[in-house]
C-alpha cells in the first residue's frame, strides 16, 4: 500500500515556486522578471536530459550499487 | 496622468471581480492595493508597481503573487499570469483587455467551475539506482560486467547510463499511464510534467470540476492504497489552472496589431 501524503503539509511557497515561474500566461511586453544574480534552489533542480554527462553520472551512481567484488590487484 | 505601472496577477470576469485590499507586491515600500481593472466583461487584477522596476523572484514578491492568485481561484475562475508581469500604465492594461476580450472570455468559459489538482508520485526506496537496475535482469548483468573491471571504460559507462535512463523512462511512462487511466473518469483534462529528480515517478496535473474535488481526492486515496508500499503519493491543490491555460495575448499598440490592419 503506497503512502498518501496529505496536501495540507505541502502547500507552502516552495511547493509552488516552479509553477509560479513557469506556468500561466505570458505577455512578452510586460514580462519584467529578473533572474540576474539570483539563484533559486528550484531552478537548479536537475532536469533529467539525455546527455553523455548524465549517463556518466548515472553509471557512477550505479557502480556504487554493485555486489561484485573488484578484482584484487595482481 | 498616473506615473506608475501596474503589476498584473491574472485575468477574471469583470462581474464579481474582487477588491482584495492591501496585499499586493510592495509599491513605494508597502503592500499595494489589489484591485480589478475592467473592460466590458473581463478584468485584469492588478496593483500599483514602479514602472521600470524589475521583479525579483524573492519570497517577499513570490508570496503576494501566489496569495492573490490563490484567493482569486478560491472564489472564481482566474487565468493566472506567470510571475513578473508589469504593464506600463492602466491604458496598456485596458488596451490588451479590449484587444483580446473574445479570447479571454472563451478561456474563462472553458475553465469555468474548474480547479487544478496535482498528483506527484515518487519512489520511496533506499537507492533508486539499485532499485531500477535490479528490476531489470539485463541491466543488472551489464552493471556487474562493467564494474568487474577496476577501471571501466568510458564507452561502457555511457552505455550503462543510457540503458538505465531508458529503463527509468519506460518505468515512469507505464506507471504514469496507470495513474492517469485510474483517474480519467474523474477529470476533464490532464497534463504530464517531467519529474525533476531521479526518484520522481510522475508529476501530473488535473483539471477537475470544483464540485468533484473531494471525490477526486478520495479516488487518489483508493489508488494509493492499491499501489505497493515503494511509492509515495502526494496530492496537491486546489489551485488556479496553471497547467491548463492556453492563451496567446496580443499586447501593445505598435506591434501584434494584425486584427486592425485590414
Amino acid at each position: 500500500m503506497a503512502k498518501l501524503v496529505p496536501s495540507s503539509s505541502s502547500s507552502g511557497l516552495a511547493e509552488v515556486v516552479d509553477t509560479i515561474l513557469d506556468k500561466g500566461i505570458v505577455i512578452d511586453a510586460w514580462a519584467r522578471l529578473s533572474l540576474v544574480g539570483i539563484e533559486l534552489l528550484s531552478l537548479e533542480a536537475r532536469v533529467v536530459v539525455s546527455s553523455v554527462e548524465t549517463y556518466l553520472q548515472y553509471a557512477e551512481a550505479i557502480g556504487l550499487t554493485t555486489n561484485v567484488a573488484v578484482a584484487a590487484p595482481a | 496622468m498616473e506615473s506608475h505601472g501596474l503589476y498584473v496577477y491574472g485575468l477574471v470576469r469583470a462581474a464579481g471581480a474582487p477588491e482584495l485590499g492591501e496585499v499586493g507586491l510592495d509599491y513605494r515600500g508597502r503592500p499595494a492595493r489589489v484591485h480589478p481593472v475592467a473592460v466590458g466583461d473581463v478584468a485584469a487584477v492588478v496593483s500599483a508597481y514602479e514602472r521600470d522596476r524589475r521583479v525579483l523572484p524573492l519570497r517577499r514578491n513570490l508570496e503576494p503573487h501566489h496569495r492573490v492568485i490563490h484567493e482569486l481561484a478560491n472564489s472564481s475562475t482566474v487565468i493566472p499570469m506567470t510571475f513578473g508581469h508589469v504593464a506600463r500604465s492602466q491604458r496598456e492594461v485596458t488596451s490588451v483587455l479590449r484587444r483580446n476580450a473574445g479570447g479571454v472570455q472563451a478561456e474563462l468559459d472553458r475553465l469555468e467551475g474548474k480547479i487544478e489538482m496535482g498528483l506527484k508520485i515518487h519512489w520511496d526506496v533506499p537507492n533508486i539506482f539499485k532499485h531500477i537496475v535490479e528490476g531489470d535482469a539485463g541491466l543488472a548483468e551489464l552493471r556487474d560486467r562493467v564494474f568487474r573491471e577496476r577501471a571501466p571504460g568510458q564507452a561502457e559507462k555511457i552505455e550503462l547510463g543510457r540503458r538505465f535512463e531508458e529503463r527509468l523512462r519506460s518505468e515512469r511512462a507505464s506507471l504514469a499511464e496507470r495513474a492517469l487511466q485510474a483517474l480519467e473518469a474523474e477529470v476533464a483534462e490532464t497534463r504530464t510534467n517531467a519529474p525533476t529528480t531521479e526518484e520522481g515517478v510522475a508529476d501530473l496535473a488535473f483539471l477537475v470540476d470544483r464540485q468533484l474535488q473531494k471525490r477526486f481526492e478520495e479516488r487518489v486515496g483508493e489508488i494509493a492504497s492499491s499501489w505497493p508500499a515503494q511509492y509515495v503519493f502526494r496530492c496537491t491543490g486546489p489551485r488556479a489552472p496553471f497547467n491548463f491555460v492556453d492563451l496567446q495575448l496580443a499586447a501593445g499598440t505598435s506591434r501584434g496589431s494584425r486584427e486592425w490592419s485590414s
